[in-house]
């Protein structure tokens, strides 16, 4: 696949990824690169395979997002666990 | 064996009791709401002799179970006109179950206006003048109560708007840090203990507590894989030591629920600056801490501890509630600005919650600007100083609001609302509308449940239900929420969680056994509620919210009498 059709998403995860990525920290912005077109729900696959069950709410670039929102050059997204307010 | 410790403030007699077999297996919400049905006329004056003043541990009080020493207070509320049970964290708790007392019944008022103190040790329990420290701040106090009787004891205390009988006063705890930062702050219960004469608790006790167990290989097993549970968790073990509960202000921005410029809006461009994230980024360079723990033994430890940017402690916790209510929704986006609101409001003792929404009424009405910083804590301070204006804001936002000619008051039954916009997060609407606790998310709180749409009816009124029995549960054990919340969503950590209750009282329990716990306190508190004058119409949201769109969701209330009438049906 040609640089072209990849994009690159910020992530900032407050659920540990199952899958192995490099650079993880807990609420930390780290990058990724994904292809083009590719949805929210097939990148929480791609990064929580064990664990997508604990995932609550995902917000991209500051809002709530549906899990089948097409994902775009420059996204942050932001990824909660299950959680009770305090 | 346990006792009750009964204080007639009128002839300052302080008798211990035995407990009734019938409270054996109540504790801290659950007990509060028995005692007070028992006792209390619901149609009391709050602040007057007939109403009562409960201090407790709950039912898992002193045991090995981490994060289990909460200290619920409670009795008829002068801000709802409603039963109010609140409760905190800090050493008080675990101190009242080493002393083996189940419960501190204050009553009456003393007939010569003196202000004392309780003392309690192992040996005996005494009311002591109060002279030397009517008129201090909550820090001042405990440092004097330190000085006087030893840097280990716990406290629980009134500042000075207990004192003056504001409607948004606290009871402080301290820390393990001899702090006075941990409230027991909604409902305006400083001011029902203030009205007994009793400026403070002080607890002289140390070593282990004497708690019996039915099966203690049992209890300790479970606890054991509980704790392992808990340490696992994305959210108890990772996002509330990281970034304590301000962790929540980016979330509920993205959610499109953080209560801006007094619940006009939901979502807010500067959130980013009040963050946890920001938060935790700041503390690394000034000394501050995160991962913080309130009691000992805590192994979430959400707490924090706040310095300034020459490296000084200003306050220890800072909440979501907190800087959501003192934040975003009167625009101020600087943490240091929030940090000293935050300091403020302890020390005085009032509630951060109920005194942001009270600020945003001022601003709402143009008393200031949205986001004037300097402004905000002028309006505290004139609380503080007392000045006329400053005794209408101690009351609350609703007085405020109504004194002011504001429309759009975000209170239910006179409460302020706290870090949640209920359009944008509609469950948690149906929890501030009908419990029996007025408009408080620690009710039941339903976030994060990704299977019920947040901006849609359909689904919350169950959602809420099941969240107001768990906490009331929560409440009733004694146990931190943080701790149960998410772990409990998980069946095998559930099953740990029942063999830790027969462990410690015996038999078999299965869910209905333990909620049911939370079911029996909401029913006791309902009934104290109708009795109070209460009905179904009382169960609303804020008018404005059924009519004005929420820019950020779209969204308005649009649940009926009937919807709200479905919910906790005990
Ligand atoms: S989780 Fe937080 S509130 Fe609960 S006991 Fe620990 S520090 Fe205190």
């Amino acid at each position: 696949m040609s640089q072209n059709n990849l994009i690159t998403v910020t992530i900032r995860s407050h659920v540990p990824p199952s899958a192995d990525v490099k650079d993880f920290q807990f609420g930390k912005p780290f990058q990724l690169g994904l292809e083009y077109n590719a949805n929210l729900q097939a990148l929480l696959q791609k990064l929580f395979p064990e664990n997508i069950k604990d995932l609550g709410f995902i917000a991209v670039n500051g809002k709530l997002a549906a899990r089948d929102r097409s994902l775009l050059e420059g996204d942050v997204i932001y990824i909660y666990s299950l959680v009770a307010g305090g | 064996m346990q006792k009750i410790l009964r204080i007639k403030t009128n002839t300052k007699a302080v008798l211990f009791e035995e407990v009734k077999t019938e409270y054996a297996m109540l504790g801290g919400r659950g007990l509060i709401a028995k005692i007070l049905n028992d006792e209390v006329d619901p149609k009391c004056d709050p602040t007057g002799p007939e109403n009562k003043l409960i201090v407790c541990g709950g039912l898992l009080n002193g045991t090995m179970l981490p994060c289990t020493g909460r200290l619920s207070v409670g009795g008829k509320s002068p801000l709802t006109g409603g039963i109010k049970e609140a409760n905190a964290g800090g050493t008080a708790g675990q101190m009242l179950g080493k002393l083996d007392i189940k419960a501190i019944i204050f009553e009456n008022k003393p007939a010569d206006n003196k202000w004392s103190i309780l003392k309690i040790d192992q040996d005996k329990a005494e009311l002591l003048p109060a002279d030397k420290y009517v008129g201090m701040g909550n820090y001042a106090l405990s440092a004097e109560l330190r000085k006087d009787f030893g840097d280990k004891i716990g406290i629980v205390s009134v500042g000075v708007a207990g004192e003056r009988g504001y409607r948004n006063s606290t009871l402080q705890v301290n820390d393990m840090e001899g702090n006075p930062v941990r409230a027991a702050a909604r409902g305006g219960l400083g001011s029902v203990l203030g009205s007994k004469g009793i400026k403070a608790i002080v607890l002289d006790v140390t070593g282990a507590a004497n708690v019996e167990y039915a099966d203690k290989e049992k209890f300790v097993a479970a606890n054991k894989k509980f704790i392992a549970a808990v340490k696992a968790h994305p959210v108890t073990g990772g996002m509330f030591p990281n970034l304590g509960t301000a962790g929540l202000v980016n979330m509920i921005n993205g959610l499109g629920a953080l209560p801006t410029n007094n619940f006009s809006d939901g979502r807010w461009d500067k959130a980013e600056n009040i963050s946890g994230e920001k938060l935790a980024e700041m503390q690394s360079t000034r000394g501050g801490k995160n991962g913080h723990r309130c009691m000992p033994g805590c192994v979430v430890c959400c707490s924090n501890v706040i310095h300034d940017e020459k490296g000084n402690y200003v306050t220890s916790s800072l909440e979501f509630e907190t800087i959501a209510l003192a934040g975003s929704n009167i625009g101020i986006d600087s943490l240091d600005v929030i940090a000293k609101f935050d300091r403020l409001c302890d020390d005085f003792g009032i509630d951060t919650i109920e005194t942001g929404g009270t600020l945003g009424v001022c601003m709402e009405a143009g008393k200031m600007q949205f986001g004037d910083g300097e402004a905000a804590l002028k309006l505290l301070q004139e609380m503080i100083e007392g000045t006329d204006f400053g005794n209408i804001l101690g009351q609350g936002a609703e007085v405020t609001g109504k004194y002011l000619g504001v429309k759009r008051i975000p209170t239910v039954k006179g409460q302020t609302l706290a870090g949640y916009d209920p359009r944008g997060l509609k469950g948690i609407g149906v929890t501030y509308a009908t419990s029996p606790m007025g408009g408080d998310h620690t009710a039941g709180n339903p976030l994060g449940v990704p299977t019920v749409d947040p901006y849609k009816k359909e689904g919350q009124v169950e959602l809420s239900t099941q969240m107001q029995v768990f906490m009331a549960t929560c409440d009733s054990l004694g146990t931190c929420m943080m701790i149960l919340n998410a772990p409990l969503g998980e069946p095998e950590n559930l099953g740990y969680f029942l063999e830790i209750m027969s462990g410690k009282f015996d038999g078999e329990w299965d869910p209905d056994k333990l909620f049911g716990i939370g079911v029996q306190t909401i029913a006791l508190e309902k009934a104290f509620n109708k009795g109070a004058g209460f009905t179904a119409k009382d169960d609303k949201l804020p008018s404005f919210m059924y009519t004005e769109v929420l820019p950020s969701t779209g969204t308005v209330i649009d649940f009926t009498e009937e919807d709200m009438a479905m919910a906790i049906p005990f």
